[in-house]
Order: C-alpha cells, then sequence, then structure tokens
C-alpha cells in the first residue's frame, strides 16, 4: 500500500515535534486572525512569508497553511456570536447562526460550525492524499501547451470569480502578467522594464508586491472608513447540541463537505461560493424553508462544512499542479518558492516529506482547532474589542521589516509603498487586486511555456487546439467566460460575494 | 457628450495607460518571430490585451454611464500618510537604523488616521519598538542596524 507508506512518512514529519508547534501556532494564529474583522488570511501569510524564510520547508508550509484553514474557521465564531464575518466566506453563517445566538443557542451553533467543520476539513484532506499522485502523475506528462492552456483556464476562472466583471478580472491578471515580467528575461539574457534601476534586474519580489497589494493597501482602505462595531453582549451557555440538533444537522454537514470539496477545486472564490451554494441548497431541500433566516440550525452546518472542504480542495491544483486557485494560494506558492521549490507535480516526488507532512498536519490541524476553539471562546470574544488602531501599527511594523529582510534592501520597501498605491488606486475603481497576483505569479511561467509551446508548434496556434488535454482545458475556460455573459449569473455570482 | 467619470471610465483608461506603456517599452526590445520569440513579443502582446480591454471598458462605460458609480470618496488622507510612513521607514532603516524607522513608520502612519492620544501613540511605538527588536535581532538573529552610530 503505496497511501499507507506515505501517510506513515507523513504523520511522522507532521508529528515531530517542532512541525507540532508550527502547525498549532498556525491554526491558533489563524483563528486568532479569522476572529479579527479586518486582519484576513491573506494579509496575515503575506506579513509573515518573509519570517517563514529561517523555517525549514516544512515547517513553513504546516504553519501557513494552518493560519488558511484556521482562518477559515475562526471566521465563523464571530459570525455567529455578533453578526460580523470575521472571513467573507463566513458570511453565510451570520444569517442562521447569528439568530440562533440571539435566540440562546449560541453554544450549539458554534458547536455545529465545529463538528461540520471538523468533518468536511478531514475529508477534503482526505481527497487531497487520494487525488494527489494521479494528478501530479497525469500533470507529470504535460507539455508546454497544456500548461499554457490549464494557466490560462486558472486565469480566466479566477478573473471570472471574483466581484466585478470578467473584463476588469481579465485586465487585472494581465496587468499583474506585465508586472511579472519585470527583470532580467532568462532566454535573452537582456533586462525588461528595470527602468534602469538595480533593485529591478531581479524582477520585484513577490513578497514586495503581496504585502504592497494586500497589507498596505487594506491599511489604508480600512483607515478611510469609520470603525463601529456592534456591543458584544450574547454570552454562550451550554455548549452541546441537542439529539434533534444532530439529527437535524448531519445531512446538511455530508451534503456541504460534497460541495464544499467540488467546489474548493475550481480556482477563483472558491470557499465563498461554496458556502453561498450549499445554504442555497439546504433551503431548496428543507421541507420547511421558512426557518430559514430566523436561526435554522441546518444553515449553520451546511455552509460551514462547504467552507471548510472548500479550503482543503483548494491545496488540490496548488500542490499538485503548481497552478494557485487564489491569491492565497499564490502566497502560499510563493513560501514554496522563498523556499527554493518549485512548485508543480514534481514536488509530490522530489519533495514527498514536506507533501505528506503537510497533508497529515491538515488532520492534526483540524482536530486541533476543535480542541483549542470551543473552550476559548470567551477568549475569541474579547478580542474583538481590540480596536483597529491598535492593529494598524503591528501590521506596518512586521510587514516592513519583513519586507526589507527578504533582500536587505531598502529599495524593496518603497516598491511595495508602489503598490500599495496601485493597489488603492485599482480598488477604488473597484478592480479586485486578487487575479493580479495571480497573474504576477502565473506570468513569466506562462510566458516561458508559451515560447516554448510555440517554438515546438513552428509558430502555430492551432498546438493549442490539437492537444486533446490543452484543448479541453480552454473549452473550460471558455465556458467560464461565456457563464459570465448571462446578466442573471453575473447578478447571483456578486450577490454571493458580496453579501453572502 | 459630457464624460462621466465613472469608476468603470477610469478604470478603462487605466488599463489602456498601462497597456500603451507596455507597447512602447516593450518595442524597444527585439521582437522576434512567433516561432522564435524575442525578449520583446510577449510583453507586446500583453500590453495589446490590457490596451484593448481598456478600451473595451471606455467604451462600454461611455455608453451605458448609468452602469458604473463616479468614486464616491478617495480618502486622499490615508493614502499618503500610510505611504510617506513607509518610504521613510525605507529611507531610514539603513541609514538611522531599525529604532528610529519604526518610531516613524508608526508617527507618520498615525496622521492617517486622527483617532487615538498622544500617551497612547507613545506606548505603541515603545511596545512595537521592544518587540521588533526582541523577535527580529535577537530572536531570529537578523544583522539589522538598530542606531545611526
Amino acid at each position: 500500500m503505496d497511501l499507507l507508506q506515505h501517510l506513515a512518512l507523513g504523520f511522522s514529519v507532521a508529528l515531530s515535534p517542532g512541525n507540532l508547534l508550527y502547525c498549532f501556532i498556525g491554526v491558533l494564529l489563524g483563528t486568532f486572525i479569522g476572529v479579527l474583522p479586518g486582519v484576513g488570511p491573506l494579509v496575515t501569510i503575506a506579513v509573515l512569508l518573509p519570517l517563514t524564510y529561517g523555517l525549514p520547508p516544512e515547517g513553513a508550509m504546516i504553519m501557513l497553511a494552518g493560519i488558511y484553514y484556521g482562518a477559515a474557521y475562526g471566521g465563523s465564531t464571530t459570525a455567529i456570536l455578533v453578526n460580523l464575518p470575521g472571513e467573507s466566506s463566513a458570511a453565510v453563517t451570520c444569517i442562521d447562526g447569528y439568530q440562533m445566538a440571539r435566540q440562546g443557542r449560541a453554544g450549539p451553533a458554534l458547536a455545529i460550525a465545529a463538528i461540520g467543520s471538523v468533518i468536511a476539513g478531514c475529508f477534503g484532506t482526505v481527497l487531497i492524499a487520494l487525488c494527489g499522485p494521479p494528478l501530479a502523475s497525469v500533470a507529470l506528462q504535460f507539455g508546454a501547451a497544456e500548461y499554457c492552456s490549464l494557466m490560462l483556464m486558472a486565469l480566466v476562472s479566477a478573473s471570472a470569480l471574483v466581484r466585478g466583471s470578467l473584463v476588469k478580472g481579465m485586465g487585472m491578471a494581465m496587468c499583474g502578467a506585465i508586472f511579472g515580467l519585470a527583470g532580467t528575461d532568462i532566454n535573452s539574457g537582456i533586462d525588461r522594464f528595470t527602468f534602469g534601476l538595480p533593485g529591478l534586474a531581479e524582477g520585484f519580489d513577490f513578497v514586495v508586491v503581496a504585502a504592497g497589494l494586500f497589507a498596505f493597501c487594506e491599511i489604508m482602505v480600512n483607515l478611510g472608513i469609520s470603525h463601529n462595531r456592534g456591543v458584544i453582549s450574547s454570552k454562550v451557555t451550554g455548549l452541546m447540541p441537542t439529539r434533534d440538533d444532530m439529527k437535524a444537522s448531519w445531512r446538511p454537514i455530508l451534503r456541504g463537505t460534497a460541495v464544499g470539496s467540488i467546489l474548493g477545486v475550481l480556482p477563483g472564490a472558491g470557499q465563498t461560493i461554496a458556502s453561498f451554494a450549499s445554504y442555497a441548497m439546504e433551503r431548496k431541500l428543507s421541507r420547511t424553508p421558512e426557518r430559514f433566516g430566523r436561526g435554522a440550525i441546518e444553515g449553520v452546518a451546511g455552509p460551514e462544512s462547504a467552507n471548510n472542504a472548500a479550503a482543503q480542495t483548494h491545496f488540490i491544483p496548488t500542490l499538485t499542479l503548481g497552478i494557485p486557485g487564489s491569491a492565497t494560494m499564490a502566497l502560499l506558492l510563493g513560501a514554496l518558492m522563498i523556499q527554493g521549490i518549485t512548485p508543480g507535480p514534481q514536488v509530490m516526488t522530489q519533495h514527498p516529506a514536506l507533501f505528506w507532512g503537510l497533508v497529515a498536519s491538515m488532520w492534526i490541524g483540524n482536530v486541533l482547532l476543535v480542541i483549542l476553539n470551543l473552550p476559548l471562546v470567551g477568549l475569541w470574544v474579547a478580542l474583538l474589542k481590540v480596536p483597529y488602531r491598535w492593529l494598524y501599527p503591528v501590521i506596518l511594523v512586521f510587514s516592513c521589516i519583513g519586507i526589507y529582510t527578504v533582500n536587505m534592501s531598502a529599495t524593496d520597501v518603497a516598491f511595495a509603498a508602489f503598490f500599495g498605491v496601485l493597489g488603492y488606486i485599482f480598488l477604488k475603481l473597484d478592480c479586485e487586486p486578487a487575479p493580479f497576483i495571480l497573474g504576477f505569479l502565473l506570468g513569466p511561467m506562462l510566458e516561458e511555456n508559451f515560447r516554448r509551446a510555440m517554438l515546438q508548434s513552428r509558430g502555430s496556434l492551432a498546438v493549442f487546439v490539437t492537444h486533446p488535454l490543452s484543448a479541453t482545458f480552454l473549452a473550460i475556460a471558455v465556458i467560464f467566460a461565456g457563464l459570465m455573459i448571462f446578466p442573471k449569473i453575473v447578478k447571483r455570482k456578486n450577490q454571493a460575494i458580496t453579501e453572502g | 457628450m459630457k464624460i462621466q467619470l465613472t469608476k468603470d471610465f477610469l478604470g478603462g483608461v487605466l488599463f489602456l495607460l498601462i497597456g500603451l506603456s507596455t507597447i512602447v517599452i516593450g518595442n524597444t526590445y527585439k521582437l522576434g518571430t512567433a516561432s522564435n520569440m524575442g525578449p520583446g513579443y510577449f510583453p507586446i502582446m500583453l500590453g495589446v490585451i490590457v490596451g484593448l480591454i481598456g478600451v473595451t471598458m471606455i467604451v462600454t462605460a461611455l455608453r451605458n454611464p448609468e452602469n458604473s458609480e463616479t468614486v464616491a470618496s478617495w480618502e486622499i488622507r490615508p493614502l499618503i500618510f500610510v505611504t510617506a510612513a513607509i518610504v521613510l521607514f525605507s529611507a531610514l532603516i539603513e541609514t538611522a537604523g531599525l529604532i528610529a524607522a519604526v518610531a516613524g513608520l508608526v508617527v507618520v502612519g498615525r496622521f492617517g488616521a486622527r483617532e487615538g492620544s498622544i500617551p497612547e501613540l507613545v506606548v505603541i511605538v515603545a511596545v512595537l519598538i521592544a518587540v521588533s527588536v526582541g523577535i527580529f535581532v535577537y530572536g531570529l538573529d537578523i544583522p539589522l542596524r538598530l542606531r545611526p552610530w
């Protein structure tokens, strides 16, 4: 049994004291920032990315992944208790979760969210373990044309699934690709788009762009809006869900897990879409749909499971193909590259300890989350009282020092300020920065593969449609783009992303 | 026809500008052919795509200005002070050292939002200096200059 051997290896890595500690720090930090509104996993990972430089690759990835799925989990706590989604994907949980809390059933709501999350998270991780190796072996046969089409598909679907129009999303992705091209061209050795600046010979560092676009930009945006947080009054009494609660919830949990697992694989806003889809499905399937919005436990169980399943399966394309499905996954790939590991299907065979250690750590992390969360609910609620004016100086300081220490370059910090301004302008014009960072990461790879494919085909574009796999990827991209032509679908998508 | 500066219109202009400058700069590199691309080929291709996206957005925004809103408020204050704070940090970190750079960053950044009292600011600066020196210099052993001398 190959799988068992791999898993044994994985657990031996994940259970080593050091990695256990990183996993613990990761999920704790993830829950922490998931609870804090205004600080998301994206910003946290962007800020901590430079700090992982000194860690071993396994420890770094285990910790960053823990932050990511820990945040998916922490977001639900505030959604239920104070009607504030810590994360956009928890927005749906607010609807019925908060109603349950108002009826004095905050405990069961939190418990069901936790149970659903664990089941979904563990199942999603099983999928990674099962689908990873076969997918990677297929991917190893990919030629330049296949990679090109795959990346194009990822960019199109990620652009289609953000708020706003597909055209804007594609514009952002392509702009990101242009910025990604800055630096020395590997084929000819000449400097492109460096404006004679020696600091740009290697191009913009990934950390610089990520910290600028997400950490700095978000601070500027948040400072522009006043913060009025609702008063927290709900007390949590009696955590255990009743027998009836369990009976009502187990089916939504399983269905949510299934929906989330499938949607999570898709690039783009998988998590948010998944929780929304699960909520809509539960309401449709329910014999008493009128209870939804008034504290139906199914409306918490389903979306929370979907959300966490999607958070896990989001790793599948990232880890097996080296193609990130979202900005957060792009950051995790960036972390791999900082460690000197080239993302792609070969990661699994060349660094089995890393891959299987990460997978095993996800099970441990998911279990840790439950043990950690339910007893600490009171602490998390107290955290909500921390004002933003205490938080943002911390983010500023850690980002600036972090960026500086990657290359010991003061110009890098100034470049990050530039990307902060750029991101701010884009955001004010309703252009989401998420496709930009994907484009930035994929741009150079896209160019390399495009050049190679065209070299092999002697300049004929037909190669992209005559190769069956490549044609499939392109077809999926076209379908995604085509779906966005229908105003009804676009409207529902925007609803799902902005309000939940 | 009166041009309405909607978000979509301005976004289109921004994309068009980025696309055009990419084409102009890309033109200075060798273009090559489709089967043997030079360093200029792919950037120009991207520039053309981004430029076309910009034009599409401008045209649609001019035709249906009601589909997009204007920017309600640019909130220039946080933009300027946060950017200034980061640039100041970048100027100070190698000359005046970490302590001054962190203090400058937090104090200037503070002007981005007019909230909180002076004593609170002093406490935040002191705590952040202590934490960053503790973590980065002593914890992670990164050779950062601490003081100007």
